[in-house]
């Protein structure tokens, strides 16, 4: 997110932010709680989950370094409505959200990130808020491996059943059988705690529909941005030449 | 006044129905929408479609729209309603011109409608019916996010129980027109889990099933049988004017 700014509001933002190491497992915020940081994720990522019945939650979003957590804040309100849980530890950059507004309201290119950011977000909650209710654990498992080895730019993650389980919304037992159906079909391996992507193509053909249609708005939006930053900089040289 | 005592003056004072309208003074409402006019949406009526770029944009005054979001292999799952408090074609607020679900009239009646263009220039131009629609939007997101974790763990009867009044309250109606067949869509299970859901509620006396509708009869005892969602989106949305 922070990489596609122009230079000049990145180097702006640089001033008020702070490298932060997030581990796995820590909450940055709980649901309707206050915000007080945004993080800027480098490689780690981050759960958004909705509790229900105060035992259960479900995921309903996933972010990483193309986004940032603590997005209420850019919309006014400095309320979280999911609590945020760290799936991947790393590192992050945040910044106090009193700087975050001042820079918001001062970037107009941070604003658009975010914005275009927000919607892809509420299009990853619609569609895993259907695909949860629907879709069988073993094809929704494939798609949340899929989704966190994009996010962090690795085949191999560390993560335990019991967290998968937490994730998914299923028993424990429901993550057992998808996962030993997945490594039958060497699509995956599952050692200690650590699971490692074998076969990206058969993995992304075993999970649902899901993926992909996410995915690809994604990559719509990534896309249409690279050319508008293009054409800014095509009239800018044009500009110049004149 | 603070501005939160201002816009509920407002809406005292004009009351175009809708929260979101409400929060522009009389003479901002003029210049700005000056096209915006009031139409009747017939119930099963498409507002949006997935990818398609927006026309028009509709806000509600005694309608309910459902959100629903396609899904491979199944009917489209309803993931939000929007009533008076809110609008159809929110994302423009974002600066984004299509939306990836699909958006149906629920329950028949009126809203008013304009089409994106004018309203890109005063969601530009007005300050309050930016921080407005940026607060509706959250709103919504919290909605989606906490119907996305009951649908997916809550029993289909305490699930019936939120939706009804959920429906209740964004258009204000205690009879609500609806089949079994668009319910088990909305909650996303067979149309028999439906009949036994509706029928067990009946039986206790907290709704009346007609041919194509259902009346709420004891709201105070259908709000015990609804899962604790039907409270925590209630506060969502009263939360849209608390927090600065």
């Amino acid at each position: 997110m922070l990489a596609g700014l122009p230079r000049k509001d990145y180097r702006k933002l640089l001033l008020v932010l702070e490298p932060v190491k997030l581990n796995f497992g820590q909450v940055l915020y709980e649901s309707q709680s206050r915000i007080r940081h945004v993080y800027f994720p480098n490689d780690c990522f981050v759960s958004m989950l909705t509790g229900v019945d105060g035992d259960r939650s479900a995921e309903v979003g996933l972010i990483g370094s193309e986004g940032m957590i603590g997005l209420p804040v850019a919309l006014g309100i400095a309320v979280s409505p999911f609590r945020a849980v760290v799936q991947g530890g790393g590192t992050a950059m945040r910044m106090k959200i009193a700087d975050f507004r001042r820079e918001f309201s001062e970037s107009v290119a941070l604003k658009r990130e975010l914005f275009l950011f927000t919607h892809l977000l509420m299009i990853q909650i619609a569609q895993t808020a259907a695909c949860n209710r629907f879709h069988p654990v073993s094809q929704r498992m494939a798609r949340w491996m899929l989704m966190t080895s994009d996010r962090i730019k690795s085949n191999e993650f560390r993560i335990t059943q019991e967290f998968l389980a937490l994730m998914l919304g299923v028993r424990r037992v429901g993550v057992s059988v998808a996962a030993s159906g997945l490594r039958e079909r060497k699509l995956m391996a599952y050692r200690r705690g650590s699971f490692t992507i074998l076969n990206h193509r058969g993995l992304v053909a075993a999970a649902c529909g899901c993926y992909k249609i996410v995915k690809d708005v994604y990559a719509r939006a990534q896309g249409k941005r690279d050319l508008s930053h293009q054409h800014r900089r095509i009239r800018t040289r044009n500009r110049t030449n004149e | 006044m603070n501005s939160r005592g201002r816009i509920r003056a407002h809406t005292a004072q004009q009351g175009h129905g809708n929260s979101l309208l409400d929060v522009l003074r009389h003479a901002d409402f003029q210049r700005l929408f000056a096209g915006i006019e009031p139409v009747t949406l017939k119930f099963g009526e498409v507002l949006q479609e997935p990818g398609v770029p927006f026309r028009h944009v509709y806000f509600p005054i005694d309608c309910v729209i459902s959100l629903l979001t396609p899904i491979e292999g199944h009917p489209d799952l309803g993931i939000a309603l929007i009533g008076r408090e809110g609008m159809v074609g929110i994302p423009l607020a974002l600066g984004i011109g299509s939306s990836s679900r699909r958006a149906l009239v629920q329950n028949p009646g009126t809203a008013m409608r304009m089409e994106s263009a004018p309203l890109r220039r005063a969601i530009f131009q007005s300050m309050p019916l930016r921080q407005a629609l940026y607060r509706y939007k959250h709103a919504l997101v919290g909605q989606i996010g906490q119907l996305a974790a009951c649908n997916q763990f809550h029993p289909v009867q305490a699930r019936l129980a939120r939706y009804l009044l959920m429906t209740a309250d964004h258009a204000n109606l205690t009879e609500i027109r609806l089949t079994q067949e668009f319910l088990a869509s909305m909650l996303g299970v067979e149309r028999s889990a439906v009949t036994h859901a509706s029928g067990a509620l009946e039986k206790d006396g907290l709704i009346k099933c007609g041919r194509g509708k259902m009346t709420i009869l004891d709201r105070k005892r259908l709000g015990a049988a609804s899962c604790e969602c039907y409270q925590i989106i209630k506060r969502i949305y009263a939360s849209m004017y608390a927090h600065g």
